[in-house]
């Protein structure tokens, strides 16, 4: 493989395959705003490395997903890389209209959904509590232990938000506690909710399925809620001179 | 946040030396994707180093002149039909470091590695 991806390979026009489209609307986003030339240096690097991937695989399957499992690891990197281009630039070429709202929208954005994940967590714990009300014991020890410490890292992220000094050290706890909790929680509410339960488990025909929708989307999402956390943690962090101030 | 120390290489960027140095030749350098499949194929991975961390790092790389970096004639790559690559060469200081480094480590896991699939 190696001597056809120097000497390259025949030349051939070709649709770009949908993982392409994705990967370079990806590179769009996160290159917005940058100089010219920054932004089409790395789109043109991205889509000479896509072109070659494919020309490699020469039609065997799976490069599309091998293509978005790049493109999806690399995520936490290229915000960084994004975050340092930005404070590469003087403060007049700055797109500061885009980083405006993008830094107001992220910390909304974080608020929000760490809002939603601790208040499932709090939800969880208060069955938890009526059910030791009733029994006078909880359904389970590790269980109700860990959704409480998810949901209070959840909280302490939340207040960590709100000064911007502090506001990567927030993420961090959003991203914690929103593993912590989504995973703890879920087991919670699948002994404790009959809603959950119905969703869950009436989608699966033959017993736990890791390729049902339910268990997909509950694994995936918990997956996607801690990618974007620690991506805001990278994004904050504090350039040198900003941590110096 | 404790920072990396000047001067250092991540195991990455030792990797990526490596690598390079093999893949190039007196007259041409090495494409990202050619270096993420030596990559892949050196460390007997399950897949390729994804485009951030790779791009990133190279990009880390040629501002500490670790690397150079070059664009090939836009006319060679239309010709081959194919967007035009970027290429990579590693510098002598990139090659100093990486010995430097082996140097001081001579059994960290890059060699090791090596050692154990016959290369070294």
């Amino acid at each position: 493989m190696t001597a056809a991806l120097r000497l390259g390979a025949p030349s051939r026009r070709r649709r770009p395959r949908r993982a392409e489209r994705i990967v370079l609307a990806w590179v769009r986003l996160y290159t917005r705003g940058l100089p010219d030339a920054v932004a089409a240096d790395r789109r043109d690097e991205l889509a000479s490395d896509l072109w070659e991937q494919e020309v490699a695989a020469d039609g065997r399957g799976g490069t599309g997903l091998s293509m978005l499992w790049r493109m999806a690891r690399g995520v936490p990197a290229d915000v960084a890389w994004r975050g340092d281009r930005i404070r590469d630039l003087p403060a007049a070429q700055r797109p500061e209209r885009w980083w405006r709202w993008t830094a107001s929208g992220s910390v909304l954005a974080a608020a929000l959904i760490g809002a939603a994940v601790a208040a499932y967590g709090i939800d969880a714990l208060v069955r938890i509590v009526r059910v030791i009300a009733a029994h006078g014991f909880p359904p389970s020890g590790l269980t109700t232990v860990s959704t409480g410490v998810g949901t209070v890292a959840l909280l302490c992220g939340l207040a960590l938000l709100l000064r911007a000094r502090t506001r990567w050290i927030g993420a961090l706890w959003l991203a914690a506690g929103s593993a912590i909790t989504l995973w703890f929680g879920t087991v919670t509410m699948l002994t404790l909710s009959v809603t959950t339960q119905a969703i869950y488990y009436g989608t699966l025909s033959y017993g736990p399925d890791w390729r049902s929708p339910a268990v997909l989307t509950a694994w995936g999402g918990l997956g996607v809620v801690v990618l974007f956390f620690a991506c805001l943690a990278i994004a904050w962090i504090p350039s040198r001179t900003e941590a110096a101030r | 946040m404790p920072r990396r120390r000047a001067g250092t290489l991540l195991p990455l960027e030792l990797r990526i030396l490596d690598c390079g140095l093999r893949l190039q030749t007196a007259d041409a350098g090495f494409h990202g994707f050619l270096l993420a499949s030596e990559l892949k194929d050196t460390d007997d991975a399950a897949s390729l180093t994804a485009h951030g961390t790779l791009y990133k790092a190279l990009g880390r790389m040629t501002e500490r002149g670790l690397l150079t970096a070059e664009w090939e004639d836009p006319a060679l790559a239309e010709r081959a039909g194919r967007p035009r690559r970027k290429l990579y060469r590693v510098t002598g200081d990139g090659a100093v470091a990486l010995a430097a480094a082996r140097a001081e480590e001579p059994a960290a896991p890059l060699a090791a590695a090596r050692a154990a699939r016959g290369l070294a």
